[in-house]
């Protein structure tokens, strides 16, 4: 056998692995000889990580830029109490060269944007996205297509989860099957819409399962098919997905060759140049009608459990929540200002955007929502 | 006429009273997505544009297979066949 050695220790920590068959000497040999790079040390990236720490991956990196926060401890298991506060990074690779000190660690202490990340996809053999937004999805996307390096998708959402691999030569990228990002706002995020802890650890599992079975080039990958998981009635559903030849990016002819602003591209850019522009009032503008004791109806359309952390009562906000608006109409006047709220303004710009179809002309968006109005015109206000 | 049961992912079943999955009477993809909105008439919004397309970070799936334009496809149901709203989502 040629390429890496294993010491004694070595052996005895890989022994139950090195038993399977599609493993053995030579798997976890090139297991060793392995780099594979996590985007994001959170949800997906905890038990990825750890996983193919465990499994006994050569070179593990981590690309991340936040710190650790408490309300990321009930999913993110790279973390601890005691570290809330640090640096996510010096917090993963402090786990993870505990749980395995064979393996190195590399960490990218940066935000992945379109400067970098060719820079830091460069040499690794394969890429785990475990990023919580939009933008890095389609960068990572776009970077591994265009660098030739297959990744394993992972997305969480309160009981649901969604896992594939992309960038596979001949095989669907994540641009074939969401060629777009949704209108800002459309599809709610974690901190809007919540996740249970247990969802992003059965999802980074599976992502890990999949890197493992990429290395050993072992098995049938999720490449051209899109699982689904439903954690509430326990149902993992698999739809298939192919190749669009129009795809910008992995297409017959691709049009997109080389990185672009992908936050332009989810923000401005998704909003449909066909959808009527959002009307809107700035925070500061509704200090001063609630000072001149002007007439004007807020309504405040997040959730519940966001009210309780921090809410416009005082300067006269109604609770209805996105959802329940369309039994609601009847409580709402179209004689006065109708100012839609929520936490950044881009929920209730949809709010708006119904509204509006359904006669109430004189309904406006609060610009930048109730981050705006902690940030200009309260800072004690709480926020999340 | 076949009835075809929906499948409604987490961010747009607060939309459909709750449900995560709705059966719905119709010939083709586009008959069951009318009647759907006819009855939650906020979901028109949040699946379609302006122009009546699907929105693009939305797919659509008859059993387990992708249905491009989905409002235009003239594919005819089968009874008890199962059509799916996977739309994008980013939490990680």
């Amino acid at each position: 056998m040629t390429g890496a050695r294993f010491t004694d220790a070595e052996l005895r920590r890989y022994s139950r692995q090195l038993s399977i068959p599609e493993v053995g000497m030579e798997g976890q040999r090139r297991l060793k000889e392995a780099s594979i790079l996590l985007i994001g040390a959170g949800g997906l990236g905890s038990p990825a990580a750890l996983y193919l720490a465990a499994a006994g991956v050569g070179r593990l990196g981590l690309v991340d830029h936040d710190i650790v926060d408490l309300t990321n401890l009930h999913r993110q298991l790279l973390h601890e109490t005691a570290w809330v506060g640090r640096s996510k990074l010096a917090s993963a690779r402090t786990r993870l060269e505990a749980l395995n000190p064979e393996i190195e660690v590399v960490p990218y202490e940066a935000r992945l944007d379109s400067a970098n990340a060719l820079d830091i996809l460069d040499g690794w053999d394969l890429v785990v996205d475990g990023s919580d937004n939009f933008p890095t999805r389609y960068l990572v996307n776009d970077a591994c297509v265009l660098s030739e390096v297959p990744f394993v998708y992972g997305a969480v959402l309160r009981f649901e989860g969604q896992a594939s691999v992309f960038g596979v030569r001949g095989e669907p990228c994540y641009r074939c099957l969401f060629p777009e990002p949704p209108p800002p706002g459309l599809v709610p995020n974690c901190a809007e819409a919540g996740v249970l802890g247990v969802l992003p650890g059965i999802v980074g599992a599976i992502q890990a399962t999949e890197a493992i079975k990429l290395v050993l080039d072992e098995g049938d990958t999720l490449a051209g098919r899109l699982l689904l998981i439903d954690g509430l009635r326990m149902e993992f559903r698999e739809l298939s997905i192919r190749r669009d030849p129009s795809c910008p990016v992995c297409g017959d002819e691709p049009t997109l060759t080389e990185l672009i602003d992908y936050e332009h591209f989810c923000g401005e850019a998704a909003v449909d140049e066909r959808e009527t522009p959002c009307p809107a009032i700035a925070v500061t503008e509704l200090r001063r009608r609630f000072d001149a004791g002007e007439p004007y109806q807020l309504v405040d359309v997040r959730e519940e459990y966001e009210l309780a952390i921090c809410s416009l009562e005082a300067v006269g906000a109604r609770h209805i929540p996105f959802a329940a608006l369309p039994d609601r109409l009847d409580e709402l006047r179209k004689d006065e200002p109708l100012i839609l709220m929520c936490r950044s303004g881009a929920r209730s710009a949809h709010a708006v955007a119904y509204l509006r179809t359904v006669g109430f002309d004189n309904a406006l968006n609060l610009d930048g929502g109730i981050l705006a109005w902690a940030e200009r015109i309260d800072p004690d206000m709480p926020t999340y | 006429m076949p009835t075809a049961t929906i499948s409604i992912p987490t961010p747009l079943q607060a939309w459909v009273d709750g449900n995560a999955r709705l059966a719905i009477e119709g010939e083709t993809i586009a008959e069951v997505f009318e009647r759907l909105f006819d009855d939650h008439s906020a979901l028109r919004h949040l699946m379609l544009d302006e122009t009546g397309a699907l929105r693009r970070h939305v797919n659509v799936y008859l059993d387990r297979e992708h249905v491009r334009d989905p409002m235009h496809a003239q594919l005819r149901l089968e009874e008890d066949c199962e059509i799916r709203i996977v739309p994008s989502m980013a939490g990680g």
